[in-house]
């Protein structure tokens, strides 16, 4: 049983290892051929060589080792949010749900927490609000499949972009809740941690944690155990979207949050992050915390690269390159029932 | 643009994403990338629009079937349409980021896609949606192959017994879907107004399309009749965004969306989707 779980484990660790390689991988041949790119049209006569030269330096290495740059404690400020979205990604998924509303429900977090600060309330008063906007975000497609059976993937899409024009919209020109909130320092890792092992607990050592599991193996299985599979779907996405919108509200009280949640996180940004991460642990709670962790480094190392020669969307194309291989090599060959997580 | 050649363009792109869709679904394969291979294909028809109108098509098709079999060739092997999807997405949305930095700027002109009737801008694509609607339904629907195609879709492993190349189908399937949702991506982004940026993708019109599809239940014509419904309320609400009333131009824009997802509402489970597809989605 041990060595069974132990084998599991490397395995996936293994497989998350390799497929981040693979992106990183070809991320570099992507680089150098931008790099080649931009030293042909700037009339030089470069060779392939300067162009790895380039790559390398003004590319990969800082997208690899920028985010050590500004220290640790930024680097695990900046994961929190990541964390906290990948934790709302894998725990539907455990459901088997698709959260794929996860960047709105973050911009309707960080939207709540922006008009919280800006009112002046508590930063943990901005948190609660933040949580009840997430959950009306999650809730909402969790109603739909629940009651009409509407497919959630596409329900929580939909719900995506109504949120980004939405809080486009209300919050137009309204920065005025920038920076008005202390800063937590250490608090904000601490709280994507705890939320980590709180779901991990939650589904490991509580009765609705169980009936999670037992949706996410079989929805036929759950009315057969006696169970209510609406009630938990309902319960599942709302617990998702409170996560993904404490993520957004966190991003924002940690200064991450550079500007407005707008239409820019439609298809790149957090939400997507959340989800690599998510699929790279496999859709374990405990496992997003290092994923979230190096999602996030990658992230903020794009931010360091040679400006100049690399459009700064860089980044998000290596790390929606992630999710891509993650999505592929997590499911290799087994056929669609056993990648990662049972579903 | 007038209101009815805006209705005409966004229902052109959406029933030739709708197309699209809808002949990969029939084969079993989910296509939830259809926003990048809107996107893609937008991008490539936007880049080579200088050139007559049907070599812009062909050149967005054919980007949208490369976006498409990126993603096909992965699900075939067994990866998770739905994160390969959103994957593919935001995969799209950054490389036409980096394409439209790197080449400086996109310029696209809209002449070229002009067609006249009756003093309203048609644009070519509404003509050739319709077209490809009836190439569609006579394709998947009258013929043979298409019997082997549904076939595909609706028990993968009945066709393989059969003797029907299921891998093949489907990868052609993909193939289709990329070149009627690139032509589609190209509608899309002719009617997306300037200072869009591409990382925006069209505008969630991909996403719009599979609610139509599920709305007209994969059937060609009633996706043509919810693609119209689709088409008037997005063409409505960017009108009622640019007549500057006093309610932010968002919450105008977001009410397609919110159409999109009472009609989910309805529609439900009983969307009528052939059963491979349908276990896609719920990957049983």
């Amino acid at each position: 049983m041990r060595k069974n779980k132990v084998r599991s484990f490397l395995g996936a660790l293994l497989r998350a290892v390799f497929c981040l390689a693979l992106a990183l991988l070809i991320g570099l041949i992507g680089l150098t051929a931008i790099a080649f790119y931009q030293l042909q049209s700037g009339g030089n006569s470069a060779g392939l060589a300067d162009a790895v030269n380039l790559a390398m330096e003004g590319g990969f290495l800082p997208l690899c080792l920028g985010g050590f740059e500004a220290g640790w404690s930024a680097e695990l400020t900046a994961a929190a949010p990541v964390i906290l979205t990948a934790l709302a990604a894998a725990l539907a998924w455990q459901a088997g749900l698709y959260n794929l509303g996860l960047a709105g429900q973050y911009a309707l977090g960080a939207a709540a927490a922006i008009e919280g600060a800006a009112w002046g309330l508590p930063w943990f008063a901005c948190l609660l609000l933040a949580a009840a906007a997430g959950a009306a975000g999650g809730v909402i497609p969790g109603l739909l499949k629940a009651r009409f059976q509407a497919h959630e993937a596409l329900t929580t899409v939909l719900m995506n972009w109504i949120c980004l024009y939405g809080v486009q919209a209300l919050l137009q020109g309204l920065n005025r809740g920038m920076g008005l909130l202390p800063d937590l320092g250490i608090l904000i890792p601490v709280i994507a941690a705890g939320a980590a092992l709180l779901c991990w607990g939650l589904l490991r050592y509580t009765v609705p944690g169980f009936e999670i599991r037992v949706l996410g193996d079989s929805e036929t299985m759950a009315r057969y155990a006696g169970m209510r599979p609406g009630k938990i779907m309902v319960f599942v996405m709302a617990l998702s979207g409170v996560l993904a919108g404490i993520g957004g509200a966190l991003a924002f009280i940690s200064g991450e949050l550079r500007a407005v949640p707008n239409l820019n996180l439609a298809l790149t940004g957090p939400g997507l992050h959340g989800l690599a991460a998510a699929v790279l642990a496999g859709g374990n709670p405990l496992g997003a915390v290092p994923t979230g962790l190096v999602i996030s480094h990658l992230a903020r190392g794009a931010a360091q690269m040679n400006a100049a020669v690399f459009p700064q969307e860089c980044g998000e194309w290596i790390l929606a390159l992630t999710l891509l291989l993650g999505s592929l090599l997590l499911f290799w060959g087994k056929g669609k029932r056993e990648g990662g997580m049972k579903k | 643009m007038t209101l009815i050649s805006s209705v005409l363009l966004h229902f052109a792109a959406l029933l030739l994403g709708a197309l699209g869709a809808m002949t990969a679904g029939w084969s079993g394969a989910l296509c939830f990338a259809l926003e990048g291979i809107m996107l893609s294909g937008g991008l490539a028809g936007a880049m080579t629009s200088h050139l007559p109108w049907a070599l812009s098509l062909l050149t967005a098709g054919a980007a949208g079937t490369v976006c498409a079999l990126m993603l096909g060739l992965a699900v075939c092997r067994g990866a998770n349409p739905l994160f390969g999807g959103v994957a593919m997405n935001g995969f799209m949305a950054a490389l036409s980021m980096i394409i439209a930095r790197l080449a400086g700027g996109i310029s696209y002109s809209r002449k070229t896609y002009q067609l006249l009737i009756g003093g309203e801008n048609v644009t070519v694509f509404l003509p050739a949606a319709l077209l490809l609607l009836l190439a569609m339904w006579l394709l998947i629907f009258h013929t043979r192959w298409g019997l082997r195609l549904r076939l595909c879709g609706r028990n993968g492993e009945a066709a393989w017994k059969a003797g029907v190349r299921l891998g093949g189908m489907r990868i052609l399937a993909w193939a289709v879907c990329g070149f009627l949702g690139g032509i589609g991506g190209l509608a899309a982004m002719i009617s997306l107004g300037g200072g869009w940026r591409m990382e925006w993708g069209v505008g969630g019109m991909g996403y719009a399309a599979l609610a139509a599809l599920l709305l007209g239940h994969w059937r060609p014509f009633r996706v043509m009749l919810s693609a119209a419904l689709f088409a008037l309320a997005a063409a409505g609400a960017e009108a009622a965004a640019a007549a500057g009333l006093a309610v932010p131009e968002g919450v105008f824009r977001l009410l397609p969306f919110l159409l999109a997802l009472i009609v989910l509402a309805l529609v439900g489970k009983k969307d009528g989707a052939p059963e491979e597809t349908a276990k896609a989605e719920r990957l049983e």
